[in-house]
Order: C-alpha cells, then structure tokens, then sequence
C-alpha cells in the first residue's frame, strides 16, 4: 500500500531523512518510533503530499505522491501534530466541509460525517463549537476529520497526546479496529502505544531506519542473553559463588539492598542450575524472576549514542 | 470548481461567525453616510446660491454628488479590504490548518480560487450597501443611472484587484498583522505610481505609469466610461496577485 524508497529530506546542510526504505502492506499497522527531532514527522508530511522530498520516491496504492498528488491525497487520512481545526466552527460543520473538501460524492457525506463521529466518539459535543472543546475532545475531532472520507490509509501523528488514560485506550482501541480495512502509519515516542496497538515497529533515530520489525522479533534480536533478578536474605560470599555456575556471564548489584542482577546464556539448563545453586547456598532466596527485555530497553539501545549506550546494558 | 466553492463558502461564513464583517460593514457604512451628508451639502449650497444669483441653470448629481463620492469610497477601501483579507491565509498557517487544505485532494489555485471568491463575496456584499445612496436620491432628484452603473462596474474590478493583492500578502505571513501591512503597501504603491507618471518628462514614461496607476482608471468609470483598457488592467492585475499567491502556496511544500 505504501511504498517508500530512498527518501531523503535535506533542511539546507541538515540531514533530516536519509535514505529511508520501507513499505507497509494493505491492511497493516505500523509504529512509527523515535526520539525527538528522529524525523518521524517529516517522513509523514513527505507521505501526505504536504512537503517535498529532496531525493526518494513514496508511491500510496500505486500512484506517485509527485506525479498524481491527487489521487494520493484522495487516499490519505492524515492526523498532524497540531490537529487542522477551525476554532469558530460546530463539530460537525467542520466534519462536512472536511468530507466536502476530501472530494466525498454529495450523498455520502452525510453518512462520512455520521460514520466520523460515531467512531470518533463525538455524539455528544457534535452541536459545539470546536474553539470550546477540551484539548481531548479537539484531538478527537482530529482523528474524526482523519477518518471522515473512509480513507485507504491513515497518517496519525502522535494521536493519543493530550488525552486522559481512558481516552488513550478508547483511541487505541479504534485504531486497531481501523486495521484489515485502513492501513494505518502512526509516529508515536510513548512506547507502550507501539506495543498496545502496532503490528510492526519502524524505530527511526537521526533520519535512519534503526530497526524495523515486530514487538516479538525485536526483542529476540537484541538479547542473547537473558537477565533475572535474585533477591537473597544473607549475602555472605554469595556473588564469587554464583559466578562459579555454568552459563552465568555475569552478575551484579541490584537496586534494592541483597539484590543481584544475574545475567545468563540463553539457554533452559542454566536456568535451573541457577536457582538449584542459590538454594543450596543457603544464603536464604527471597525473589527469583526473569527480568523481561521492555521497547524502552530496545529504543534506547538502538537509539543511543555509544557513550550513553554503556549506562544502558542490555 | 465544487470544492472552490466549498473553501469560499466555509471562509464567507466565517467573517460572519466573528464580529469582522459587522464592524467593517459598520463602520464603512458610518463613514459613507457622513462623506455623502458633506459632499450633498455642499452641492445643495451651491445649488441654493447659483439661484439666489437668479442662475437657473442646475448642477448635475452625477458630477458634484457621486463622483467625488464614489472617489472616496477608494480611499476607504484601500484600508478596509486589506483588513478583511488579511486572515485569509495568514490565520490558516497560524492554525495549522493550512495542512489540512494542503493535504486534501486539492490544487493550490483552487484553494487561492476559494479565497479569492470568499474575499470578493465579502467586499462586495459591503459596497453593495453603497447602492442605497443613488437609490435614494432617485427619489428626490434626476440624474443619469448610467455613470452610477459603470462605477459600480468599476468598483468591482477595483476591488478585485485589492482583494488578490490581499490575497497575495497574506499567503506569505503568518501573521495577519504583517499581511495587512504587506497588502496595504503594495496597494499604495501602485496607487502613488500614478503621481509618478504626472512628473515624468517622456510621453512614452507617462503613458505607462498613468496605466500602471490603480486610481486613474477607477476615474474613468465614476465618469460613466467604459475603458476597455481598464477592464484589461483590473482582470489583469487580480489574475496576477491569485497567481503569485498560487506560486508561494505551492512553493510550501519545497521548504
């Protein structure tokens, strides 16, 4: 659905993407991920048309984004940063000029705008001005005016920002209803967003592709170690101890008092060997749990310079 | 040509939704009323004294009431359209929703087309209360219809010309403050122009300044003439502004 090959953005001597390569299949929803300034929200402007590449090409469903802007745009819902709305407006004006614009047939508009606010979740503020609503309703309003010409594929930058808990979930939720129909691209830095909602992760650091898979694939990728937390009563000599038993590559302190951080191959014997040494240690086991690889653990690895990247042990 | 008309319905709209077209409506309204009470009264005076000398030969309406009436009307619009037209695009950049028209399936003439239109709409729909005047004094007095139909003629082209330039400035702001600035400076440049042309030495340096000037043409038409030359230059000049207004829009998105 979306194709995207050697797409470079250059702001005079700034790289801001470089060389970037990826495509999204009908149906998908991929994560967009990076820290601040990544060029997560210049590739999007890049895929809606609003702002030229210096060098690449994205082609949605076929169509050239330079060639034919048109039909691309006819094809894209796309929710910016800053939500496109017209403070002195209702709702649902706003949701009919936007379908009009979009180029929505006449006798569908209506339904667009009913359909628009039902998913959105906007019956009840439909008769307010947009200038009156709170910052959550107007994020709303965004995702609706995103949604309202039924579009193949869906740009969402940052949806969820500005909304309280509930109404990050009920987005969320939406979104991965959204799938199978829309193709959805969404750029996010709250990483448990990712995990909640996307079928694939594009993490994007300095205008690279760092990685790109699923939540699952990454994890695997980047540990061949695994890492438990031990709790014990007595120290004593505990830690030569440990380092004694086969598979253990390392072990130490943790953050709590009488806590080790073991880090071991990666494999199930070594496991077991490990729990049956430090019960036999007597130095008297509190706590025993594998400490799972978290996204943050992955973006920061794959994000990070080399300096900082020595803080951040995986 | 739809959607055009989706953008200048939306933006007419919204003078409306506001206070802007009511204060500017009210207030060129206000001003009309007295610069019509003081240029009525000094032709009655006139008019009272040439018969008072026994001279019953009358002034005409058309020539001492509305073409120095109707000449006026430019001095005010050369403030009040830029005002009107200020937000017509520096608002959108202001509130990001530029990226929403920008986004959508749509041309940057068509969006320039939706402005031009809304402006247009709005300015025209406040002179058109200037039509009151000859329509009231028909009642009490004679004079030639024609000449009040050709400033009219001449005052929407004039006005087409302010509103493209307006237009034009405020595609390249933000700031509706600079785009009034902008609109107005470039409004007065083309209307100083005209002096210019008054102190030139070559024939051929006046004929081109006097035709580059925005009021010399607006003249012709208060005095009931139709210059094909002057329609020419009005379409002209607006197509122009609509069209480097067109090329910034366009311009955005290789910044």
């Amino acid at each position: 659905m979306i194709e995207i090959s050697n797409l470079t953005k250059r702001y005079g001597s700034i790289n801001a993407i470089h060389n970037l390569n990826f495509s999204v299949k009908k149906g998908e929803i991929i994560g967009f991920l990076g820290p601040n300034g990544a060029g997560k929200t210049t590739t999007m402007k890049i895929i809606t048309g609003f702002m030229a590449p210096t060098s690449g090409s994205v082609k949605i469903a076929g169509f050239d984004v330079f060639e034919n802007p048109i039909e691309v745009k006819k094809r894209i819902g796309y929710l910016p940063e800053t939500p496109p709305l017209y403070s002195d407006m209702l709702v649902k004006d706003y949701l009919r000029y936007v379908a009009q614009i979009k180029g929505l047939p006449s006798s569908q508009i209506e339904p667009g705008v009913a359909r628009a606010i039902e998913k959105a979740n906007l019956g009840q503020v439909q008769k307010r001005l947009i200038g009156n609503l709170s910052k959550g309703f107007r994020q709303r309003v965004g995702v609706a005016q995103a949604l309202v010409h039924n579009p193949d594929v869906l740009i969402l930058d940052e949806p969820t920002v500005g909304l309280d808990p509930k109404q990050v979930i009920e987005i969320r939720n939406l979104i991965k209803e959204l799938s199978g129909d829309h193709t959805v691209v969404l750029s996010t830095h709250v990483l448990p967003e990712v995990t909640a909602t996307c079928q694939r992760i594009i993490i994007i650091n300095k205008g690279e592709i760092a990685a790109e898979d699923t939540f699952e694939g990454l994890s695997k990728r980047m540990t061949s170690t695994r890492r438990f937390y031990v709790k014990i009563r007595r120290t004593g000599d505990f830690e030569a101890q440990v380092k004694k038993i086969v598979g253990v590559k390392g072990i130490r302190p943790g953050t709590a008092g009488n806590s080790y951080e073991v880090e071991l191959d990666k494999n199930d014997d070594s496991n077991e060997m490990l729990a049956e040494a430090i019960v036999k240690s007597g130095a008297g086991l509190m706590e025993f749990r594998s400490i799972d690889v978290s996204l943050e653990d992955i973006f920061l690895k794959l994000t990070t310079t080399d300096v900082a990247q020595q803080g951040a042990t995986l | 040509m739809t959607k055009i008309l989706y953008i200048a319905n939306r933006d007419f709209k919204s003078y409306f939704t506001g206070l802007v077209a009511y204060v500017a409506a009210g207030l060129f309204m206000m001003l009309m009323s007295w610069m019509f009470f003081n240029v009525f009264v000094y032709f009655a005076n006139n008019q009272y004294q040439m018969m008072a000398q026994g001279n019953h030969q009358s002034f005409s309406l058309n020539e001492y009431v509305f073409a120095p009436h109707f000449s006026n009307v430019n001095v005010i619009l050369l403030i009040m359209i830029p005002a009107l037209t200020m937000r017509l695009f520096a608002e959108e950049r202001k509130n990001r929703t530029l990226d929403l028209l920008m986004t959508s399936p749509l041309t940057a003439g068509q969006i320039v087309a939706g402005k031009f239109i809304a402006g247009l709409g709005i300015v025209w729909t406040i002179i058109g209360t200037l039509a009151l005047y000859p329509i009231v004094t028909s009642f009490f007095g004679h004079f030639d219809k024609g000449p009040i139909l050709t400033t009219f003629l001449g005052l929407g082209l004039l006005t087409s010309v302010y509103v493209a330039i307006g237009i034009f400035a405020s595609s390249l702001t933000e700031s509706a403050i600079i785009a009034f600035i902008v609109a107005f400076v470039i409004e007065m440049f083309f209307w100083v122009i005209g002096w210019a042309g008054a102190s030139m030495e070559s024939a051929m340096g006046q004929t081109v300044f006097n035709y580059l000037s925005i009021v010399g043409h607006y003249a012709d038409f208060t005095k009931g003439i139709i210059d094909t030359s002057g329609v020419i230059y009005y379409v002209s000049m607006a197509f122009f502004f609509c069209f480097l207004s067109q090329r910034v829009l366009e311009s955005a998105r290789w910044r």
